[in-house]
């Protein structure tokens, strides 16, 4: 009778789960504008910049999308509408949107040819710069620096099987990046791997690499003992970052126009590196870094107070772990997974179940399970922003999330259901059990063990993968390791993985009792 | 206790064909008639993939033939509800075919559950299955099958077919996998039930023994074919075919 008591409290579960993920859906649709950028911390910086400012000289809400993961991400998102506009550099604009492969390094040319392609095409305009040109830069290591006698990227060549390079992703792949790079200088570097921006610093500084690219206004460079090279051919193209806004937006809030134009040739590189790092290098807040740039510049009153500027330095990592943000992070990290192994659960059980009676569609259904499986999940995240009614947050996570739950579920439900034994089956049907009365009172209790095995597979694999639904503003726990990330604070970064992996562990320990005890004795 | 003045289960002129992977039409069953009578057991003899299991399947609707008519009491198979059919004919498989999920009593009480018994009528009838059987329910109604003897699992299988009380049984190799002490002891204990019961039983095995001890009449089966169908007496004596003098001849010696 215990099964049938369970079976109960889990709709109970699932609707009141839906409706906490509704009240939060609903909640993102008031009068707002939605604010993007992508997830390093300069690119926060100015849109919280942006958004303090609009804050204080309109009545607009602005809805805060920070930390949308990369180039891709970010601009699907502006061209659906999810958000209203990011900061974006020049630079990008013309080679990565427009795919320009000229070299045109007069930076105004850029600026007029990209904001007269984007109108045209996408319907976005470039609103004026802020006055610093961000472009890509070389970084070596000040000693090897010193030892080998290079400034140039020209003195690289020589020196190039030897010299380890970390590049980030997104400059290994960029035709303004390295590609371009080693074409124009003729670099062949031997030793290269790829790694994630935010760590390159950190394996730098504990001489695991020797070059790294970096842009030219990270407030790291104040920190760490390396060497900028010059750019002898002038190959970097300009990266002069400007508020880019959807034209609809601009059309419906002209005023904003103006308001930007506040900010508009303010922040010098100086400036920028400063900023960045306040925020990377001394712990400062996001939001209380840009009060204060913003009050000493005098574009916002002294007197104005943000709500949550008390801080200026993060707390240590225990604080963080057991701090209240941190058990709302975890909350809505569980919100995301409950809710798409939930919906995973709802689909592919049913749906392995009708597998066994239709073989012919087996193969195909789960080839179709397993394909979604390999797409690496940033790729899948990314996926879901276009697709109407997702878009970014919790819709897209869910969805994303929930498919990669599928194939688990769905494969254990089938050879569960599969591997009953035939004689069994025979049995029932020759004592006159119908079809739906063999499937619950003998298939279902027979595979229940390997149908739980499943769910405990998808529901860790979520719980992972969950953490990188930060990258499309989701949150969770995903969100302080993004951050640390960025800020290259290992403190940050645990103060999100020790939760995340010790929520793994607890809910695999949780679904293993509760498989246990609905596991009949007799199959034990 | 009604007897019918019809046989009870008949089968005239009965095929079932199947089509093997190579697309070769295959005879299981070849023209079978068949009459057993209310109270009769009938054993399905013959070597294995003779057709005697395919035959037993077509009375239940677990196979439908491809010609002939099967008639149980009276009625035409093909016109009944294969579900309503089986229930009221009480099925037994090798090895009892329990399920491993469920205790002795849940296995026994299923089919009543699914009819909609009342709680103390499928109480009542478990403790009177299980005390025919003498397996006091204080024992081993909470049991396991895993934690059951062969013997053990087989007369609750026995027991589970008799739930709902069926005038007929199908009996598939009942007592196959048995060691032969445990066999010949569930057989005197299954000759007991029968004749305080009073079923009409068609039992498969592949043992001549089994049938001769067992068995009202046998009915001899040679490639989906009947050779013969008598008393142990009749074949022994009379064997209509060499086959048939062939396959009974050791047995007068030992049988009883």
């Amino acid at each position: 009778m215990s099964i049938r008591q369970r079976n109960v409290r889990a709709p109970a579960l699932a609707v009141l789960l839906l409706g906490v993920f509704l009240c939060t859906v609903q909640s993102s649709y008031a009068a707002s504008i939605a604010i993007g950028s992508k997830n390093f911390t300069e690119s926060r910086l100015l849109a919280e910049i942006m958004a303090q400012l609009i804050e204080s000289r309109t009545d607009l809400e602005v809805d805060r999308r920070t930390n949308l993961g990369g180039t891709a991400l970010v601009f699907a998102a502006l061209r659906a509408g999810e958000i209203d506009l990011y900061p974006e550099y020049t630079g990008t604009g013309w080679a990565v949107q427009l795919g320009l492969t000229e070299k045109v390094n007069d930076p105004l040319r850029v600026f007029l040819r990209v904001s007269r392609e984007f109108r045209v095409r996408y319907g976005l305009t470039w609103l004026a710069p802020f006055g610093f040109n961000n472009t890509y830069a070389l970084a070596l290591d000040e000693a090897v620096a010193e030892r080998l006698g290079v400034s140039r990227i020209s003195d690289l060549l020589a020196q190039q099987e030897d010299i380890r390079a970390g590049l980030s992703h997104e400059f290994l792949n960029r035709e303004d990046g390295y590609p371009g790079l080693s074409r124009v200088y003729g670099l062949a570097l031997a030793k290269l791997s790829g790694m994630e921006h935010g760590l390159a610093y950190e394996a730098l500084a504990s001489g695991q690499l020797d070059l790294i690219d970096v842009y030219n206004t990270d407030g790291k460079l104040l920190r760490y003992k390396v060497r900028v090279l010059t750019d002898d051919r002038r190959f970097f193209p300009p990266y002069d970052a400007a508020p880019l806004i959807r034209q609809d937006t601009l059309a419906r809030y002209p005023v904003l126009e103006t308001v930007l134009g506040e900010l508009s040739f303010r922040i010098d590189d100086q400036t920028m590196r400063r900023l960045n790092y306040q925020v990377e290098v001394e712990g400062g807040e996001f939001a209380h870094v840009a009060r204060v740039y913003l009050q000493a510049s005098g574009l916002l009153d002294k007197a104005e107070q943000g709500p949550e500027d008390a801080r200026g330095a993060r707390p240590g990592l225990l604080a963080q772990i057991f701090s209240g943000k941190t058990l709302d992070l975890l909350f809505r990290h569980l919100l995301l997974t409950g809710l798409a192994v939930l919906l995973a659960i709802v689909f592919a059980v049913p749906l392995g179940i009708a597998l066994t009676r239709w073989e012919f569609l087996a193969g195909p259904a789960l080839g179709a399970a397993g394909i979604i499986q390999t797409i690496p999940s940033l790729a899948l995240l990314a996926f879901m922003i276009p697709i109407p009614f997702l878009g970014l947050g919790t819709p897209a996570a869910v969805a994303a999330l929930f498919l990669y739950a599928l194939l688990p579920i769905l494969r254990n439900t089938y050879t569960g259901i599969r591997d009953v034994d035939p004689e069994l089956i025979d049995a029932a049907r020759g004592m006159g059990l119908r079809d739906r009365e063999i499937l619950t009172r003998v298939q279902l209790p027979l595979s229940w063990r390997t149908i739980m095995a499943g769910i405990r597979t998808s529901t860790v694999i979520s719980v992972g993968v969950a953490t990188l639904a930060a990258f499309i503003g989701a949150g969770g726990l995903g969100d302080p390791i993004l951050t640390g990330l960025q800020l290259s604070d290992m403190q940050v970064v645990l103060s999100g993985a020790i939760p995340a992996a010790l929520l793994a562990i607890t809910i695999d320990f949780l679904l293993g009792r509760i498989e246990h005890r609905l596991v009949p004795r007799g199959l034990r | 206790m009604h007897r019918l003045l019809l046989p009870l289960i008949d089968l005239e002129q009965v095929s079932k064909t199947f089509v093997d992977p190579s697309a070769k039409v295959v005879r299981a069953v070849d023209r079978v008639s068949l009459h057993v009578e209310a109270g009769e057991r009938l054993c399905l003899v013959g070597t294995s993939g003779c057709g005697k299991t395919t035959t037993m399947r077509l009375i239940n609707r677990l196979l439908d033939a491809s010609e002939g008519r099967v008639r149980v009491a009276g009625e035409d198979v093909q016109a009944l509800d294969p579900i309503r059919l089986r229930r009221r004919i009480g099925f037994v498989v090798q090895r009892g075919g329990l399920f491993p999920h469920l205790t002795v009593t849940r296995n026994i009480e299923l089919l009543c559950e699914l009819e909609g018994w009342s709680r103390t009528r499928i109480n009542a009838r478990v403790e009177t299955l299980l005390d025919l059987l003498g397996l006091p329910r204080e024992a081993f109604g909470d049991r396991y099958p895993y934690e059951l003897s062969g013997g053990q699992q087989q007369r609750v299988g026995i027991a589970r077919a008799l739930a709902l009380d069926p005038q007929i049984v199908l009996m598939d190799e009942p007592f196959g996998a048995l060691d032969p002490i445990t066999r010949r002891e569930i057989h005197a204990e299954f000759l007991r039930l029968c004749r305080e019961l009073d079923k009409t039983i068609i039992l498969v095995t592949h043992d001549m023994h089994e049938a001769f001890k067992l068995g009202h009449r046998i009915a001899l089966m040679r490639d989906g074919r009947i050779e013969q169908v008598g008393t142990a007496k009749e074949l022994v004596e009379r064997p209509a075919t060499d086959f048939v003098r062939h396959f009974v001849r050791p047995e007068p010696l030992l049988a009883p």
